[in-house]
């Protein structure tokens, strides 16, 4: 008797689910879920940049569900903490290796990303990694077992560059501010060398970068420098440092009107700044990860679904950007597994070389010799807005990482 | 080039002062209960996240300001009450190792519910309208708001200097500081005294929060940041003197804008520099401790 | 008595289980367990200096870093010198920059100072490390190859994580005995008049300075071999490992598991441990739970878990309560 009352009240409950999902429900998970470990920095100062990270990588795998799953079987994502440290992402990838996961995707930091790298081989897993912009990832350090879905370094400060370049042709006098570190000093590199190739008179003495000038990597008062750069004659200016830094720039920059003085001002965080400056914003350029308020990214059906998905999921209609990074190294691993039609480390990997799969901003292509995507990368002009969130984006550059890429030189050192 | 040396040299007036409004508070805790209250920073912080939720990005009017920094100082200020209460009446006679590591773990908890109620993201308030626009000095545009911090601190220099030095409750707190016991003796009540005292120097510390609001951007990183600044001023300028804390914060923050000209090619090493070549030459700071200044 | 053979007892179990490790945990725990060893070894290297000595350092990170960098280079370049001899010679520039150090600052400064000096430098080491390209500047030494020792007539292949975690767990034992040797040793008593009373310790003939600057040096050369073994386990090695957290780690352990106590830091270690592990899925609350617990330990339990037991033994035998105080401020 309770076997059939149970059955009965199984049998409710389903038709229940069923009913009030709506929406026809495919008949998955025969065999057991393939497992997808989502190792992200859950904690430490970079939460805001990681966590929509991991929410864009849980989204994809849920619109592959939809769609039917892979290979037959329903994706599970499995998050962990890496603590942003080296020791945390090798204990978070050795303790999902130890239940039997060998496909990640993370390494939301260069950290995390150059920690659990070495230990691939060994595990036989694939990785894919989503945040992690050291160019040692794909050069020096390079291992099969890795791909990075994103743009690197190089491609980041250097597209910006050539789009700066290509937007104000007329600006002849640049100034990088950038942190004294080797990130800092190599984004000021890359950024002079790339926007001399792109400007009209990039050949000539008339384009004037001049030497970076260095800050400190948590110095929170830049007066002095914003002084100088109000003397200096100085048309552009690009600040090249993350976080905290770059908001106090903007802040202090706007109490003396260095904005106004300056014909434009670019920096390399994007709608962080934006959000953080909300009522004192003013004009400038910064990189976009997913521009799905503007063409041609808006009518991209792919992106489309995914901000559907984000404001269904998580009741917030203005998505970080960063949340598409996510979506797109998630999407890689699973098209890689769905080709290879195998979970196997050698299979993924050999149909992840030379892969070509759309995504919410275009088409996205895994380069065979150096795991490292290419696609394009842009660049938004965000303006002041009256409404909330007191930001919008007015236009958006777009440069197609195949001019900017480096040569892949895996194992050995990028040279700018 | 002379003009951006006098203003790095400015610039570093108005920062020093600014650490100074966070040295105060610490220096005035360490003169009465010889602690070094690592929490302080963290405590600064509180002050400005609470000033921020009242006034938002904008700030109405100088008013509406000033008034967020006093109610920040009211609200740090009660919960240095709590925290003499629950923790350092406890910790009072016990060896200063055990007092450092619990006002460590204390900051560590502090900062912790910070993020939990405020979030990690980072945010910017702007100074109010009167303090907004740059001023036009000799050609070269100053921020209002630094000419604020300036009065800003030497107002609380003054008040403090002038309650401990000329006011019979000043004088009471610099005997407790000096000998405890032998004030205890002589009939002040040095347990409500050295509450109050607690209490104000959070209260200080709250205060400097809401002042010091528009003067960079809010993340949960800034109690850190002025802690170390102002650790250092107390060090230099000697435990338990207000005066020395003082002198030692301008001079840090002269030396570390200067060095952004002076030495641009190493941000962020000069301030170790001085404290260590300090430490080295005057190891009881500029006004070696004695008591309370 | 046989008390005493209980707790021996209960240790030997506790190594057993321990060595027994890598056949019945998991690879995640048997990380985990690695690093634990080596935070235990760490915060010994730290009570060294406080519990014995009466010194606090505040960035003790900076001999960790300096042993585990070293290591790390050493490996990483395949400058070929045989393992335990980087081991030994990380050990010996802890010592070395503890002694620079100690005869600059020591004899100047203590107390306070000396906590803000210790952060001071280790600040600085953090800021000489971001410009040293060698050292892999912010991204830290990567993919650290684990070594493999040629004792000659046999080799020891640690590539493995269960080899290199036995090895670990001997060579952490190992220097735990070596310690316990020295703090019961004739040394080890001289520690601990001094820090009972400096000024009766100098009275009867003790060079107070040299003992204290000896201490430095043990303390500093056992963080820095912590540092030194943590590098093969983990693979990486990076300016974390100078931050203001580790520094703060050893101290956590310590307290947690009792002062006064030669076993404690390892106690606290294993404590803490258990704690992160438990609490690994609260993402964001670390700070209030770490800050909690320390803060939680110095009110209630300043003599840790330990010291708990020693109370509640105390209680039983004796029938009355023992609750120890806080050690009282030295004059």
């Amino acid at each position: 008797m309770g076997l059939s009352r149970r059955k009965l009240l199984q049998g409710a409950a389903a038709a229940a689910g069923v009913g009030i999902a709506g929406a026809p429900r495919l008949l998955l998970a025969q065999g057991e879920p393939i497992r997808i470990g989502l190792m992200f920095s859950l904690s430490g100062p970079y939460v805001p940049a990681s966590e929509p990270n991991m929410k864009g990588a849980q989204l994809a795998i849920a619109a592959y569900n939809r769609r039917g799953g892979l290979l037959g079987r329903k994706i599970e994502g499995v998050p962990r903490d890496d603590k942003f440290s080296g020791a945390g992402a090798v204990a978070a990838t050795r303790d999902l290796a130890g239940m039997g996961i060998n496909l990640f995707v993370g390494g939301s930091s260069s950290t995390a990303a150059l920690a659990t790298m070495p230990l691939l081989k060994e595990l036989k897993a694939v990785f894919t990694i989503a945040g992690a912009a050291a160019m040692s990832i794909t050069h020096e350090s390079f291992t099969r077992n890795a791909f990075r879905v994103q743009a690197n370094a190089n491609m980041q400060y250097g597209g910006l560059g050539r789009a700066m370049a290509i937007q104000f042709p007329n600006i002849l006098k640049w100034q990088v501010v950038a942190p004294d570190s080797a990130f800092g000093r190599d984004a000021a590199r890359t950024f002079a060398a790339n926007m001399r190739l792109a400007h009209p008179k990039g050949a000539s003495k008339e384009l004037e970068i001049r030497d970076p000038m260095l800050v400190g990597a948590s110095q929170s008062d830049f007066r002095p420098q914003i002084n100088q750069l109000m003397n200096s004659g100085v048309e552009g200016v690009f600040f090249a440092a993350v976080g905290a830094p770059t908001v106090s720039f903007f802040q202090q920059a706007r109490s003396v009107g260095l904005e106004k003085k300056l014909k434009a001002i670019c920096e390399g965080q994007g709608d962080v700044t934006a959000k953080a400056l909300g009522r004192d914003m003013f004009t400038y350029w910064g990189p976009t990860f997913w521009p799905y308020q503007i063409e041609p990214t808006k009518s991209n059906k792919l992106s489309q679904e995914f901000y559907k998905d984000w404001v269904d999921a998580y009741k917030d209609s203005s998505p970080p950007t960063v949340g598409c990074i996510g979506y797109r190294a998630a999407t890689a691993i699973l098209e890689g597994v769905k080709r290879a039609k195998s979970t196997d480390a050698e299979a993924v990997i050999a149909a992840m070389e030379g892969l070509q799969f759309d995504s919410p901003t275009g088409p996205v292509r895994l380069r065979k010799e150096d795991h490292q995507s290419i696609g394009t990368v842009f660049f938004a002009q965000y303006a002041p807005s009256s409404t909330e969130p007191f930001y919008e984006i007015k236009s958006v550059k777009a440069i197609d990482e195949n001019t900017v890429v480096e040569r892949p030189t895996p194992g050995s050192e990028y040279v700018i | 080039m002379l003009s951006e040396w006098l203003f790095s040299v400015y610039s570093g007036i108005a920062s020093g002062l600014a650490v100074f409004l966070v040295a105060a508070g610490l220096s005035w805790v360490f003169g009465i209960l010889k602690i070094l209250n690592m929490a302080h920073g963290n405590f600064f912080m509180v002050g400005t996240y609470v000033a921020y939720s009242v006034v938002g990005q904008r700030p109405e009017s100088l008013a509406a300001f000033m008034g967020a920094s006093l109610l920040a100082a009211a609200v740090v200020g009660l919960l240095g009450f709590i925290t003499d209460k629950v923790m350092l009446r406890r910790l009072r006679g016990a060896d200063y190792h055990y007092v450092l590591m619990g006002t460590f773990a204390l900051a560590m908890l502090v900062e912790g519910v910070v993020k939990l109620i405020w979030g990690v993201d980072l945010t910017t308030v702007n100074p109010p309208p009167l303090l907004d626009a740059p001023v036009d000095i000799g050609g070269v545009m100053v921020p209002r708001f630094t000419l604020f911090a300036i009065g800003a601190g030497l107002a609380v220099f003054a008040a403090l200097d002038f309650a401990l030095n000329r006011t019979w409750a000043g004088k009471l707190m610099q005997a407790v500081a000096a000998d405890p016991w032998m004030a205890g003796m002589m009939g002040i009540n040095v347990p409500m005294l050295l509450a109050v005292s607690v209490t104000a120097s959070f209260a200080l510390a709250g205060f400097a929060g809401g002042l010091l609001l528009p003067f960079q951007s809010l993340s949960p990183d800034i109690g850190n940041s002025y802690l170390l600044l102002a650790f250092f001023a107390v060090i230099i300028g000697g435990l338990g003197n207000i005066r020395g804390a003082f002198l030692a914060s301008v001079l840090l923050g002269v030396v570390q804008q200067v060095s952004t000209i002076a030495v641009p090619n190493f941000p962020g090493l000069t301030v170790y520099v001085a404290l260590a070549v300090f430490l080295i030459w005057w190891p009881n700071g500029i006004f070696p401790p004695a008591g309370l200044k | 008595m046989i008390a005493r053979a209980a707790a021996m007892g209960a240790g030997a179990a506790v190594v057993g289980a321990a060595f027994a490790l890598p056949w019945w945990a998991n690879p995640g725990m048997l990380f985990l367990a690695g690093l634990t060893l080596i935070q235990a070894l760490f915060a010994l290297s730290w009570n060294l200096l406080f519990g014995y000595a009466g010194l606090a350092s505040f960035g003790h990170a900076g001999f960790f870093a300096i042993g585990a960098y070293f290591t790390g280079a050493c490996l990483k370049y395949k400058l070929g010198i045989p393992f335990p001899f980087v081991l030994a010679l990380a050990g010996l520039s802890g010592a070395a920059v503890a002694w620079l150090i100690g005869i600059v600052a020591l004899r100047r400064l203590a107390g306070i100072f000396l906590a803000v000096l210790t952060v001071a430098l280790s600040e600085v080491l953090r800021l000489i490390i971001g410009y040293t390209k060698f050292l892999g500047r912010e991204d830290g030494l990567n993919d650290i190859p684990r070594p493999i020792i040629d004792l000659g007539l046999l080799t020891l292949d640690l590539t493995s994580s269960e080899a290199y975690f036995v090895f670990l767990l001997a060579a952490c034992s190992l220097l735990t005995a070596m310690m316990w040797w020295l703090v019961h040793s004739r040394f080890g008593r001289t520690f601990q008049t001094i820090r009972q009373d400096a000024e009766r310790a100098a009275f009867i003939g003790t060079n107070v300075s040299a003992y204290r600057i000896a201490a430095f040096m043990i303390s500093g050369a056992l963080a820095a071999i912590a540092g030194g073994l943590f590098a093969p386990w983990t693979r990486i090695v990076t300016t974390d490992e100078v931050h203001w957290l580790m520094s703060i780690q050893p101290m956590l352990n310590t307290l947690l598991g009792g002062v006064g106590s030669f076993w404690g830091p390892i106690v606290g270690a294993m404590a803490f441990a258990a704690i992160n592990y438990g609490t690994r899925t609260f993402v964001g609350l670390a700070e209030v739970i770490v800050g909690g617990i320390l803060l939680l330990v110095i009110l209630v339990a300043p003599h840790g878990l330990l010291g708990l037991v020693a109370a509640l033994r105390a209680r039983m035998v004796r029938g009355h309560p023992a609750a120890a105080p806080l050690p009282e401020r030295q004059r």
